[in-house]
């Protein structure tokens, strides 16, 4: 049988490559991280292709440098690293002055479940989101990956990428908007999900069909119309997340809920206000922490 | 470097020192031996032409970059910003105000600055990008940064002296202020710099020690720079609060004003300089 996986940083890289292809102005940093689609960014692009070394604050400040000069600049590493080790160099010499720096970062959720907590990607979003000027991306397929990192690179201004490190195939959903999209819509029990947990709500929506899954996948400056108008009409929402409680993608919600005087039940499903240590791959997390065939099936 | 021309740079750097104060004075708050202590620099860099930044090109990205690291040292690039029209002269009397454009540290806001800074260990890194995005579009661009000594307690300064001679950035020019005080200590008394050259030239670096008050000596070193085929790093030698006898090399002053009484007396100190 044909394997239909895909990879994210595949997808995304061979993006890039497009790109660079295109754009001389595109450069693309890494703090000594591989993957095989970086190869062959660095095989074609030598000149554009810098390896900073392992600084991640150093390799911020110098994206800053390279963006205000002119230049689009991908920025390439593991999440936890990239974000807690520089979240200042981000804030000051990228968001603060509005620069065409794009930051895609491996390692989503437990993506590095076994690596232990150093690697976990669950607290950024809480993080990150407290930036102005930054779009965060959260896609939950390979080929939306790609399809975001487009968009951002024409944006043309901050933005955090999150690649998860599970292959999967690319998903087809029932209605798509700029910063969501739904498979099963019109169902009255919906489920917030984004990047691993939506791939998660859609293998257990082939047997529990009774709900509509909203993929969140872009936190930014969208205005919320359109997500309230479904919101509207639920009985019961989930937020579903591969995140801790105090760093959840969806949690405007509950603004949208009191803004509109919503009347629907929330409920969250999500990773507890803890780390993990040990090796802790997400099979075992979420079978270990939830029942999912329970949840869902009583939905 | 003639006399007359020497005495024109030395009468504006008073010129500089007597702004500075003032300023600072006014709006009742600022970091002014910081400031002090570069007004030399300042004057050299941008009043005999050895940075390619104007009041014609400073709006333009194609020039060359001054990366003031140290933003606490912001009032001398206000004052000089001010003389050269960069600015309007009323922003100097509005300086840290409601509503101002000249913070206690300088941002993007401002035309003319490269680089928001206030939080230490930025500048070299971000001046480092720049100078790579020059070698990439083969152009010659020079980018100057200037570091504070306290700020190279900081690791990302470090990892900016380490990409640099990488990459061959001799494009690039750090300078540092070595006035040998942090904020509220000597720097030798919290985390050790020294021997700072010779660690700075083992990453790879072209290192030249100045006077860092001695204009005809900063003059000529900066002449030097474009010989190098490296990335350059000029230590200046200097005095926090060089100017005012009360302040120079004193823990006590680094963002401190002197009371009002004191105000007249250091006001002619700084007139008769």
């Amino acid at each position: 049988m044909k394997n239909n996986k895909l990879d994210f940083r595949d997808e995304v890289f061979f993006e890039v490559y497009q790109l660079m292809k295109r754009d001389k102005s595109i450069v693309v940093l890494t703090n000594d991280m591989g993957a095989a689609g970086l190869d062959k960014l660095y095989t074609k692009f030598r000149e554009r292709v810098v390896n900073v070394g392992i600084c991640e604050q150093n390799m911020m400040s110098v994206a800053g440098g390279l963006a205000q000069s002119g230049c689009s600049v991908f920025v390439y590493g593991i999440i936890s690293h990239l974000i807690f080790r520089s979240l200042e160099q981000i804030k000051i010499d990228i968001c603060l002055q509005n620069l065409p720096v794009h930051i895609i970062g491996v390692g989503a959720g437990l993506s590095y479940g076994q690596d232990g907590p150093t690697h976990h990607g669950i607290e950024d979003i809480g993080v990150t989101k407290v930036l102005p000027n930054l779009t965060i991306y959260n896609p939950s397929d390979p080929k939306l990956a790609a399809k975001l990192l487009n968009q951002a690179y024409k944006n043309k201004k901050p933005s955090f990428i999150r690649l998860d490190k599970e292959q999967t195939v690319a998903l087809k959903a029932s209605k798509n908007h700029d910063y969501f999209r739904m498979f099963n819509k019109n169902k009255r029990n919906i489920i917030l999900s984004t990047g691993y947990s939506t791939l998660l709500a859609v293998k257990y929506q082939k047997i529990y069909k009774n709900f509509t899954i909203i993929d969140l996948f872009k936190l930014g400056n969208s205005k919320n119309e359109k997500i309230t108008s479904y919101l509207k009409k639920a009985k019961k929402v989930l937020i579903f997340e591969e995140n801790l409680s105090s760093s959840l993608f969806s949690d405007f919600i509950y603004k949208i809920k009191s803004d509109y005087n919503l009347k629907f039940e929330i409920r969250v499903c999500s990773l507890k206000k803890q780390f993990l240590f040990g090796s802790s791959s997400r099979d075992y997390i979420w079978k270990k922490k939830i029942i999912l065939e329970n949840l869902f099936k009583n939905l | 470097m003639k006399n007359n021309d020497l005495l024109k740079l030395k009468k504006i750097a008073s010129k500089l020192r007597l702004d500075i104060f003032k300023t600072a004075m006014n709006a009742g708050k600022g970091h002014v031996p910081p400031a002090f202590s570069w007004v030399e620099i300042a004057t050299v860099l941008f009043y005999k032409n050895i940075i390619n930044f104007n009041l014609k090109n400073h709006k333009s990205n194609n020039r060359d970059k001054f990366i003031l690291s140290k933003g606490h040292g912001c009032l001398t690039l206000y004052a000089v910003f001010s003389d050269l029209k960069i600015i309007n002269k009323k922003e100097l009397n509005n300086f840290a105000k409601n509503g101002s454009l000249l913070a206690g540290h300088p941002d993007t806001v401002i035309n003319g600055v490269d680089c928001c800074s206030g939080s230490l260990g930025h500048g070299l890194g971000v001046g480092a990008g720049i100078s790579l995005a020059n070698k990439l579009k083969k152009n010659k661009n020079k980018t100057f940064v200037l570091l504070g000594d306290g700020e190279c307690q900081e690791g990302s300064v470090w990892e900016a002296f380490a990409f640099a001679p990488k990459h061959k950035l001799n494009n690039l020019i750090a300078m540092i202020d070595r006035n040998s005080l942090g904020s509220t200590d000597f720097t030798e008394n919290s985390s050790p710099l020294e021997p700072l050259k010779k660690k700075i030239e083992n990453f790879g670096w072209n290192v030249i020690f100045v006077q860092g008050h001695n204009i005809k000596k900063i003059y000529s070193t900066f002449k030097k720079i474009n010989k190098f085929n490296k990335p350059t790093c000029i230590i200046f030698n200097t005095i926090k609060g060089k100017g005012l006898k009360l302040m120079e090399n004193s823990p006590r002053w680094h963002h401190q004003l002197p009371k009002k009484d004191l105000y007249n007396k250091c006001l002619e100190e700084l007139k008769n300089s």
